[in-house]
């Protein structure tokens, strides 16, 4: 890769202190679609906490464009053009589904202009429709479109997703898993965080898999095998226990 | 092979202990100055003995609030009301019903005991901050009623002229061995509940009620019975305060001032310690006397410490003093030692 | 006719308790956080009103546009460099770091302005009345009254369609979604406490105007204030202003009822709806 869009270089997190992230290396290049798998407690919405500033982490240790960018506020970051959908989506409830897609066009990354409102309801045709409702009176494969779509509005070029499938029946996780090729065209780089490893193999270009704060196995989705996931996504040892 | 229980195995054995050396060197020189309080009357001026009655009753009065809000998470700015309504109760028994003064400052106990009952049921479940304010409210509600209830003389005030049927000394001696008593009850007891299961119980709701609650402690139930023990320990610091008084008018027993006390007390001494209420009101007290004749800016001195260790220092004085040496004088961390160390 | 007369009266003086009670219920709203020394701003900036308005002789409508100003600086410097750091989920802090601040504040204003009540020379307008049938009515009360509901509309519209409503409003949602959705928490919040502390320059004024200020006035107008959030339900701008005219009005009638009983006539209907109906009447339960 020539130079990636956004880069981590050893990045260690703690809660308090707890070590949470042991030295994690990662790199996705622009319109390229990343996923990041591993079980629960893994550490992989640190990671992306980590990035976004949710957790403030060395300024070195989170690269963007080259640049330490590692502690900067939340909102500076999106500033920059990193947006997330966050796990659980985090909606604001009490808002209707178009003001909580406004909150995002209100603070969007400034320079490009890939998405609007309209391209947004083009995406989910369904938001269109409920757009004067409350978001929490959708369902929550609605709910989720509604998450992405914020993130979108934000203009990212870096757009991270935390566990969209969450909670999800597959008809819907088909929907949404569905936009995700249409995001990338525009040029946006994807980072996926997901449990279910068939969906994240399926969806990315390469993969990186994480076991308590560290990674495990990387490579081209297509290149590698379910033997290889297993191990590295439930760290199987050669010593028997 | 075969596994067989060894019936030989030592366990090591454990108690737990929570009295340190530093605890019993306060508990000797508390009970000192205890003793040397009751004796007062023989050997101190009539001055002294009002400003070590009125340390006390700071002292008291900010270890109640300190029990509410540093282990209740009840942060009242309205301690007032109950001072208040126990002190007009102890007049009125004494005056319009002719019960020794004495005696009466026990039985007035009674008035904050029940009033608290609808105040908590009408304030707990407003928010913290509204919380606080609403407490704010009854006491301005009770003082309202005073001044309108003319068997209480409405705005005019009380005064206690059946202590005249005691000489001064006597009056003194009443006074101190009343003092005694109420650290022994407000202090004393508050530490007692602190080193009993309940104690256990407080600390862990005070660090985390949710987490608390999921190990049985009943949390509601805990807040009310704190709330209602704070009320009465403020009542008896009323009902002692305003006896040595020997006065009393709507103003003086509802004044808000009794809140700023308390919260300076405590909230610069150290939020949560027994020690840090001691201190604290050590330092108010001395504040009060040495820069209080030039004016009211001291409090305002205060005022901006009390928000600088809100913000920066929430242990207080004590809590910047524990991190530097560690000498508790109300030991209350329960350690595991084994039984064969000392 | 009296009572007329006292509802008339109680509705005008709902129109200040407005003032009041919309900062609260914004702070609030927004933050979760009460400002004790809310109280104290109101007499903070009447006092500077009054010498204001002896130094360089300013009229009332002078003076709005020195005190509004002056009100939204010291909201924004106080959140910034204050509130902002108790914030949080736990009320201990922002209790007693803003009682203490109001301690100060008030013991302050006693070593400038002393403890003398004072009121703001209003050139005539204090007494001016217009008369309706056999009833008096005060022009200034009504421009209180005016001045009011213009506010409380602005500050719901506010919320309602500007970038910067939503931004509150996504704030007080979820903050740190909001955050990750690019608003920058703490200078929303700057502004809300700014906004919230500019209308206490109108309240300051008006109550300057109507009436004396002393230093030490500021406890009872944080008192009124709440209990006009709280009868007319928190989180709702136009309940607060609701409940502020049921607090105007029980306070008039029980000041027709007995003099000594108007304020604790409004204590007493406060309780009753904490009884009652604790979230109030526009509040969701």
């Amino acid at each position: 890769m020539t130079s990636p869009l956004l880069s981590t270089q050893g990045l260690k997190a703690f809660y308090g202190d707890f070590q949470a992230l042991f030295g994690i290396d990662f790199e996705i290049a622009a319109g390229e679609i990343v996923s990041l798998i591993g079980a629960n407690g893994a550490g992989k919405s640190t990671f992306l906490k980590s990035i976004m500033g949710a957790i403030t982490v060395e300024p070195g240790m989170v690269l963007l464009d080259g640049q330490p960018t590692g502690g900067a506020a939340p909102h500076k970051m999106v500033a920059q053009g990193i947006s997330i959908v966050p796990e659980g989506r985090r909606l604001f409830t009490g808002m209707s589904v178009e003001d909580n897609l406004r909150v995002a066009i209100d603070h969007a990354a400034r320079g490009q202009e890939s998405w609007s409102l309209t391209a947004v309801y083009d995406l989910f045709p369904i938001l269109k429709a409920k757009r004067r409702d409350l978001v929490q009176s959708l369902s929550g494969g609605q709910q989720q479109m509604v998450a992405i779509g914020r993130a979108l509005l934000n203009q990212p070029r870096v757009l991270l997703c935390d566990e969209i499938s969450l909670g999800l029946a597959p008809r819907v996780i088909g929907e949404i898993y569905a936009a995700i090729p249409s995001i990338s065209q525009a040029g946006t780089a994807i980072v996926l965080v997901e449990q279910d490893v068939g969906l994240a193999k399926k969806a990315s270009d390469r993969l990186y898999c994480m076991l308590e704060g560290k990674v495990t196995l990387t490579g081209r989705s297509s290149d590698i095998s379910r033997e290889d996931i297993s191990a590295a996504y439930f760290g199987v040892h050669d010593e028997v226990a | 092979m075969s596994l067989s229980m060894n019936s030989n195995i030592e366990l090591p054995t454990a108690r737990v202990q929570t009295q340190t050396a530093s605890g019993m060197v306060a508990m000797m020189v508390g009970i000192g100055l205890l003793v040397a309080l009751v004796s007062m009357p023989w050997w101190a001026h009539q001055g002294t003995i009002r400003s070590v009655v009125e340390l006390c009753c700071y002292i008291a009065i900010a270890q109640m609030w300190n029990l509410m809000a540093g282990y209740g998470g009840l942060v009242s700015v309205g301690q007032q009301a109950f001072m208040g309504v126990a002190a007009y109760a102890m007049f009125a028994l004494a005056q319009n019903h002719g019960i020794d003064p004495f005696v009466a400052v026990g039985l007035c106990l009674l008035v904050p005991a029940l009033l608290a009952v609808p105040t908590y049921a009408l304030l707990h479940r407003l928010d913290g901050p509204y919380f606080a304010i609403g407490t704010w409210v009854v006491a301005e509600v009770f003082r309202l009623i005073v001044t309108n209830m003319p068997y209480l003389n409405g705005g005019a005030g009380m005064s206690l002229r059946v202590m005249t049927q005691y000489s001064a000394h006597e009056r003194a001696i009443g006074i101190t061995i009343l003092c005694a008593i109420l650290l022994l009850v407000t202090v004393g007891g508050s530490y007692w509940l602190l080193r009993s299961r309940y104690g256990l119980a407080l600390t862990a709701m005070r660090d985390n009620p949710v987490a608390a609650a999921s190990q049985g402690v009943n949390v509601k139930k805990l807040r009310f019975l704190i709330f209602i023990a704070g009320a009465v320990g403020t009542g008896l610091v009323g009902a002692i305060y305003f006896m040595t008084q020997l006065r009393i008018t709507p103003e003086s027993a509802f004044s808000s001032n009794w809140a700023m006390i308390a919260i300076f007390i405590v909230m610069i001494g150290g939020i949560g310690k027994i020690e840090g209420v001691i201190i604290g009101a050590l330092i108010y007290f001395f504040a009060e006397r040495i820069f209080g004749p030039y004016g009211s800016t001291y409090l305002v001195v205060l005022g901006l410490l009390t928000l600088v260790i809100a913000i920066y220092a929430r242990g207080g004085v004590w809590g910047l003093l524990s991190k530097v040496v560690n000498i508790p004088l109300f030991p209350t961390r329960r350690t595991l030692v084994s039984r064969d160390e000392k | 006719m009296r009572w007329l007369d006292a509802l008339i009266q109680g509705v005008l003086l709902g129109g200040l308790y407005a003032q009041y009670a919309l900062g609260m219920a914004l702070m609030f709203g927004v933050m979760r956080l009460v400002n004790l020394t809310h109280g104290d701003l109101v007499v903070l900036l009447a006092l500077i009103g009054v010498s204001l308005a002896v130094s360089w002789g300013l009229g009332p409508l002078a003076l709005v546009f020195v005190l509004v100003p002056i009100a939204v600086a010291i909201g924004y410097v106080l959140q910034r460099a204050i509130l902002n750091n108790v914030v949080s989920q736990d009320p201990l802090p922002s209790i007693i770091a803003t009682f203490g601040l109001s301690i100060a504040l008030q013991n302050a204003m006693m070593q400038v302005w002393s403890a003398d009540t004072r009121s703001i020379p209003g050139f005539g307008i204090e007494q001016a009345s217009w008369q309706i049938g056999p009833i008096y009515v005060g022009v200034l009360p009504v421009i209180v009254l005016v001045v009011a509901t213009l506010l409380t509309a602005a500050i719901d519209a506010l919320l309602r369609f500007s970038r910067f409503g939503r931004a509150i409003r996504a704030s007080a949602a979820d903050v740190e979604a909001a955050a990750l959705t690019g608003v920058n928490p703490k200078a929303v919040y700057a502004w809300a406490t700014a906004i919230a502390v500019g209308i206490l320059g109108f309240a300051g004024l008006f109550q300057g105007l109507r009436s004396t200020v002393a230093p030490f006035d500021g406890p009872a107008q944080l008192i009124y204030a709440f209990e006009a959030v709280i009868i007319g339900g928190m989180g709702s701008i136009w309940g607060a202003f609701v409940g502020s005219m049921v607090l105007g009005i029980t306070q008039a009638i029980g000041f027709r009822i007995n003099p000594g009983f108007g304020i604790l006539a409004g204590h007493l209907v406060f309780l009753a709806v904490l009884a009652i109906r604790p979230q109030g009447i526009f509040g969701r339960s």
